[in-house]
């Protein structure tokens, strides 16, 4: 065990490595900079704010000083806004995780459940009826479903606050919007994976032992049927703790997404790779969390 | 990009609030709280140090929390702030300011010309590369300054004399001749303080940058006996400044290094040792506490017109020199303006209340205004809607919600909608070296009917085929149409300048088809015209795209093939910047009332902003000719023949004059909406318990 | 084995009645300019002096504020969203699928190495990579679409196929055909992946609608279709903005796009237990 865990880490440094090396190759290799502006500007003061940030200095020697500050742990200054990338991270993140995590129960707890009943219900109507609303919240993009929500319940009705986060209320329509994002494939996966678990030999061993049928679906068949899920859980928790840039932005969530999105435009070299290494960091530690969650839920695919 | 998405996301917010509202007002009007102005920015400021910000999010917090000579009136053109009156010399190249001696930091220290000096240097020093340095471009020797490129003779050398001005004659790296050591430690302090007031502790032998010493042109006094030095310690990715008594800088590591140089015809060789890096050199001159002079190396009518800009406004040396980049965190801050900042929670809000110490505490209106820094139209537009702001910035509404606002569904605009015309044009760049015949770019000119267009982008956009934005006269008052000699049928756009001045641009290649046809067959004959035209414009918004689809359908209509690109936004900016396109859509923006210094200066032969690489001697001819004319009127009639010249060759088709769209509630009263759209938000008054 | 699956597909009605609209979709789409275009409509003519004016006996589906009649836009735009839909699901599918296969059933360090390059890719700027790739190598065919959006559509595709994979390699039928020697890519071909195909359909099927939003995403940033050509993306983008004066702008491409979506999803599900050797076994 503490093997593979240590090769998994070592793993995880050339994942981080490779992350950091393409983010930097690519953003440079596209065309513009992080000065590069429509407004009236000398040459001379653009060349002085290129120069303040190094970026007359070839590509390998910026490079390596990224690397470098990199191995410190330090991902960096913003061009942008002279501020380091560590801040923003600490300063945005948390709100991005506060939120991410609550799309995320909302989106397992109603997903699993509404993927169960669909697959034990198996072609009746309940099913019909759960898979189209899945199928719904796939195909409507949260950049309109996000407005319906604020059109209705905000403009509307005036329940909630239609942007910023102040207080409570203000997490509720994010994390619903963000959660159906991803409900619908959670749904989906589970109703697929609860009938390949259903159709295997040691459910029916378990019905033939006369255990009741709710035992047999939520503590039998879930353990195995939750695979797929437990397989997509790893990018989408990524994926939405990191900031969904779409719902951040129709609710004016001030999380870490908006800064993945915006440092492109930009081109603010560190912030992008800082962005992306905390980022891919996180991604490789949840896929790790998904491996070990394998051997736990089911036993057959336990690594030796 | 994904803003795009998100603007269409505000449409079906409308539609799905069961359509459109009903009454005057767009939204709640029922919660004004008393002398608070609650107002939606369009996003989150840059930088709210005035050397630093590029956005225009952060102008209107910056003219609030700092004080300049001069600071925009209700209209926008500068009115007397920091200086009560000005005397301008004849060559119009020295301007006199006479500071009020009632200015007081938030701190109780009086506001000086030291700290304009102090400001306007720090905006041409190159660790700060500032990117509004070219506001101070006007000013004798700024931008050799700005490059290390000058500097003043220590001593005798070579036939020259200490105090001589210097410029370098060579290109060659050298090192910072301005760097220094100390054997001993040095206490970074404030000017004159005791070694125990020291905020930072320079290591013995650490390298410092000296940036200026006491008593110069540009800096105060010694307090003491003996010269003190200010310089910058690169403790981290911050640093820090502070003074030192001179006497300690004994180490000059770069005392050897030979520059080239020369002083007139006298070329020579100094040393470091010789050559001293110092503020003083540029055309600013502080006479007393209350009095500072500029000196431009040529004729500049427009000066006093930039002087409320950022590049001159105060900023406090205490803080900057102990906070580099963090100086204006509410934590730091020292303001000098009508209100001071209390809380900046970033990408959320600031929160400003008004100043104890402002000078002219009459003008202020609020005690507190909380500025929300949204970037999302439509939340702005939706949070205005549900009353959580009272106003919003002049980009705040998104293209889904002008039909609504316009009333195009239900008869009748809401009153709280407000369309006004903004100093900036919308253009297409000819590229004048992949298009360079003449009767093509004429042609293309010619053939768009800009007219049609506001009917699709729903913006009210003014079309036009002149360069020089401006409000149209049609609407103009008729003093305003006296100022400009023109009646009030005159087709096109004014703009009305500082000092009663007016400027009428040429009227451009407006619609002619007939003539488009002419002068396309002529270029046909003179072979100018390539099987394929090439139109680039920016991904992302519905009305490029749109205003590309048809001009590309006019171009047709004349028998011209035209293939349409959308690219990123920066991706093509540098496109354009090197010149890599025949047809782009950009736009120009001015931040002063006036052409000479805004738009003209785009089609100079050696512009690095002439993406169109446009160049006609007699267009240069003009401009320089203007430059010399005192008389305003007939310098602005110069200017105008220029203007002609070059739109006549049509290297740029104006489109539209931009408008800008704000949302205020009936009781914000006094909210000042004016062509550069630089909000005087000081000025506003909240009328709780009214309707307009 | 495969006529039995034709025929359970076959018994699903709602999978065949979503499998005859998405023909009929297609078809509209593909052959309907041709029609229209012989009855003197053209989806490109621009017309400002009419503008945008509602669904009408001369232009069934209206005309956009440019004039330009919807019906055959409406068309065009179908061909590209399916065919970029259609072509580049296959793509990730094929690489997605051969790459989780093989990842779980080589299992060790050739799983671990093939998993961090899929965590790596997941890690990517795909935005970046998108606006590199267009314009840096200044391609702007559809073909560099399809391409792309494949490139980075396959990662999830695979790790199911990987957690499928996992799950059924050390399953009795395939402990058993190891033990008499059938080389492994029979294994994996015969054995593994029929059985893993349940889930990797009915994901598949939810990627068509993801890679159609995607492309419209793309085609948003101005790095997919070029003007005045248009996807039904786009042209969800484009009626959206004007949805309050103009709403058969958004209504046509939009409900199209719907019922596209849709059907290929029932579609997919119909595969899905047509396909599952193990779901008859129930009834």
């Amino acid at each position: 065990m503490i093997r593979f865990l240590l090769g998994r880490l070592v793993a995880s440094v050339l994942v981080i490595l490779a992350v950091a090396t393409a983010s930097f190759l690519l953003l440079h290799a596209a065309p513009g900079g992080p000065f590069t502006t429509d407004a009236r500007r000398s040459v001379a003061v653009q060349h002085a704010m290129e120069e303040r940030y190094g970026l007359h200095d070839s590509m390998a020697t910026q490079y390596l000083r990224e690397l470098g500050s990199l191995a410190r742990g330090d991902l960096g200054r913003s061009m942008k806004k002279d501020v380091s990338v560590n801040g923003l991270i600490a300063e945005h993140g948390p709100v991005s995780a506060i939120v991410g995590l609550l799309g995320l129960a909302t989106a397992v707890i109603l997903g699993i459940t509404m993927g169960v009943f669909a697959a034990w219900k198996k072609n009746s109507w309940v099913d019909y009826l759960l898979m189209t609303l899945a199928l719904v919240g796939i195909s409507v993009p949260s950049f309109v479903l996000g407005p319906m929500m604020i059109a209705a319940i905000s403009i509307h009705l005036g329940w909630l606050p239609p942007a910023r986060i102040d207080g409570v209320s203000s997490y509720i329509l994010p994390a619903i919007t963000l959660g159906l994002i991803y409900l619908g494939t959670i749904a989906r996966l589970t109703r697929g994976g609860m009938l390949d678990a259903l159709g295997q030999d040691f459910i029916r061993t378990a019905r033939a032992k006369g255990l009741p049928e709710r035992r047999v679906i939520w503590k039998h068949a879930l353990r195995v049927g939750i695979l797929p899920v437990v397989t997509y859980l790893g990018p989408a928790t990524a994926a939405m703790i990191s900031g969904s840039f779409v719902v951040e932005k129709i609710f004016q969530i001030p999380g870490l997404g908006t800064y993945f999105i915006n440092s492109i435009t930009d081109r603010d070299y560190p912030v992008l790779t800082g962005v992306f290494v905390f980022y891919a960091a996180i991604l490789v530690l949840l896929n790790l969390a998904v491996d070990l969650a394998y051997g736990v839920i089911d036993p057959r695919a336990r690594r030796t | 990009m994904l803003a795009r998405g998100v603007r269409i996301a505000a449409l079906v917010v409308v539609l799905a609030a069961c359509g459109v509202p009903d009454g005057d007002y767009f939204g709640r009007v029922d919660r004004a709280e008393a002398k608070h102005l609650r107002w939606c920015n369009q996003g989150e400021p840059d930088f709210l140090d005035p050397a630093r910000a590029s956005s225009t999010v952060s102008s209107p917090l910056i003219s609030l929390m700092f004080d300049g000579l001069t600071t925009y009136g209700p209209d926008g053109l500068p009115v007397p702030s920091l200086a009560t009156h000005w005397e301008v010399s004849d060559d119009l190249q020295t301007f006199t300011f006479h500071l009020r001696d009632t200015a007081r930091w938030s701190n109780g220290r009086a506001v000086t010309a030291y700290d304009v000096a102090y400001a306007a240097t720090r905006v041409l020093h190159p660790l700060i590369a500032s990117p509004n340095a070219d506001n101070l471009l006007p000013v004798a020797h700024a931008m050799d300054y700005f490059q290390r490129r000058v500097f003043r003779l220590r001593a005798d050398v070579g036939g020259l004399h200490a105090g001589d001005l210097v410029d370098r004659t060579d290109d060659v790296t050298i090192p910072d001749l301005a760097t220094r050591t100390a054997p001993a430690p040095l206490a970074l302090r404030d000017l004159g303080a005791d070694e125990p007031a020291a905020y930072a502790r320079v290591p013995a032998g650490e390298p410092v940058l000296l940036i200026a010493t006491s008593g110069t042109t540009v800096t105060p006094p010694s307090p003491t006996d003996g010269t003190w030095a200010y310089v910058y310690w690169a403790r981290d990715a911050e640093g820090v400044y502070g003074w030192v008594p001179a006497r300690e800088l004994t180490g000059e590591p770069f005392a050897a290094t030979q520059v080239h140089v020369k002083h007139g015809a006298t070329a020579i060789i100094a040393t470091g040792a010789q050559l001293a890096y110092t503020p003083d050199v540029v055309g600013i001159r502080v006479i007393d506490a209350h009095t500072i002079e500029f000196t431009c190396a040529d004729p500049t009518p427009f000066f006093l017109a930039t002087t409320d800009n950022r590049a001159l406004r105060t900023v406090p040396t205490e803080a900057v020199s102990r906070w580099p980049s963090r100086w204006t965190r509410p934590e730091h801050v020292i303001t000098s303006g009508p209100m001071h900042l209390v809380a900046w929670i970033e990408r959320d809000r600031l929160e400003l209340v008004r100043s104890p110490t402002y000078w002219n505490p009459g003008e202020v209106k609020l005690d507190r205004l909380t500025a929300y820094s949204m970037d999302d139209q439509a939340a702005n537009t939706n949070y205005y809607f549900t009353g959580g702001c009272d106003a919003t910035a002049s980009n705040d509404v998104p293209s889904t919600y002008l039909p609504v606002l316009n009333g195009e569904q239900r008869g009748t605009p809401y009153k709280d909608y407000d369309v006004s015309p903004y100093l900036g044009v919308y253009f297409l760049w000819v590229n004048t070296q992949k298009l360079p015949n003449r009767h093509l770019r004429r042609a293309l000119a010619l053939a768009i009917d800009r007219t049609q267009i506001p009917k699709f982008t729903h913006g009210n956009e003014i079309p036009t085929a002149q360069l020089t934005p401006g409000t149209p006269i049609a609407k103009l008052s008729p003093a305003e149409l006296a100022t400009c000699g023109v009646t009030r049928e005159t087709p096109g756009v004014a703009l009305l300048m500082s000092a009663g001045l007016c400027y009428v641009p040429p009227p451009g290649l407006a619609l002619d088809l007939a003539q488009a046809r002419a002068e396309l067959a002529q270029a046909r004959a003179e072979g100018g015209v390539p099987p394929k035209l090439h139109y680039i414009y920016n991904a992302g918004s519905e009305a490029h795209k749109q205003i590309a689809e048809y001009a590309q359908a006019a171009w047709r209509g004349l028998g011209l093939e035209v293939e349409l690109e959308a690219q990123e936004w920066n991706a093509m900016l540098e496109a354009t910047r090197k010149g890599d396109f025949e047809i782009a859509r950009l736009g120009q923006v001015g931040n002063v009332a006036d052409t000479e210094s805004e738009f003209l200066p785009l089609f100079t032969c050696d512009s690095p902003d002439n993406r169109g690489r446009y160049c006609n001697q007699d267009y240069e001819r003009l401009l320089k000719e203007a430059r010399t004319i005192r008389d305003r009127a007939a310098r602005n009639a110069t200017l105008r023949h220029a203007e002609q010249v070059m739109i006549e060759d049509a290297p740029v088709i104006p489109i539209y004059v931009y408008t800008q769209k704000h949302l205020i509630k009936p009781y914000v009263r006094d909210y000042p909406i004016n062509l550069i759209d630089q909000p005087s938000l000081w000025r506003v008054s909240i009328d709780q318990g009214s309707t307009r | 084995m495969k006529s039995r699956a034709w025929q359970r597909l076959r018994q699903n009605r709602m999978a065949v009645a979503c499998g005859a609209i998405f023909l009929a979709v297609a078809v509209f789409c593909y052959l309907g300019p041709i029609v229209a275009g012989l009855a003197g409509l053209d989806g490109t003519a621009i017309d400002t002096a009419t503008g945008a004016t509602p669904p009408s006996g001369g232009h069934w589906f209206g005309t956009d504020t440019l004039g330009r009649d919807m019906l055959v836009r409406v068309m065009i735009g179908g061909r590209i969203a399916i065919l970029v839909a259609v072509v580049t699901t296959a793509i990730a599918l094929a690489i997605g699928v051969t790459w989780g296969a093989v990842a779980a059933y080589a299992g060790g360090h050739v799983d671990n190495a093939m998993m961090r390059v899929v965590d790596a890719l997941y890690g990517f700027p795909t935005v970046v990579l998108v606006i590199v790739v267009m314009s840096v190598f200044e391609t702007k065919s559809i073909v560099a679409l399809f391409a792309l959006i494949g490139a980075i559509s396959w990662l999830t595709m695979a790790r199911i196929t990987r957690g499928q994979v996992l799950g059924l390699k050390h399953r009795e039928f395939v402990e058993a055909a190891r033990a008499i020697g059938v080389p492994a890519h029979r294994i994996l071909l015969r054995h593994v992946l029929p059985n893993a195909a349940g889930p990797v359909i009915v994901y598949a099927t939810l990627a068509l609608p993801q890679v159609m939003l995607t492309e419209a995403f793309l085609s948003f940033l101005g790095l997919g279709v070029q003007a005045p050509l248009a996807s039904w993306g786009t042209l969800v983008t484009e009626g959206s903005s004007q949805i309050v004066v103009y709403p058969w702008l958004l209504a046509f491409p939009g409900i199209l796009m719907g019922i596209t979506v849709m059907s290929l999803n029932f579609l997919g599900d119909g595969l899905r237990d047509a396909l599952d050797p193990q779901a008859h076994k129930l009834r």
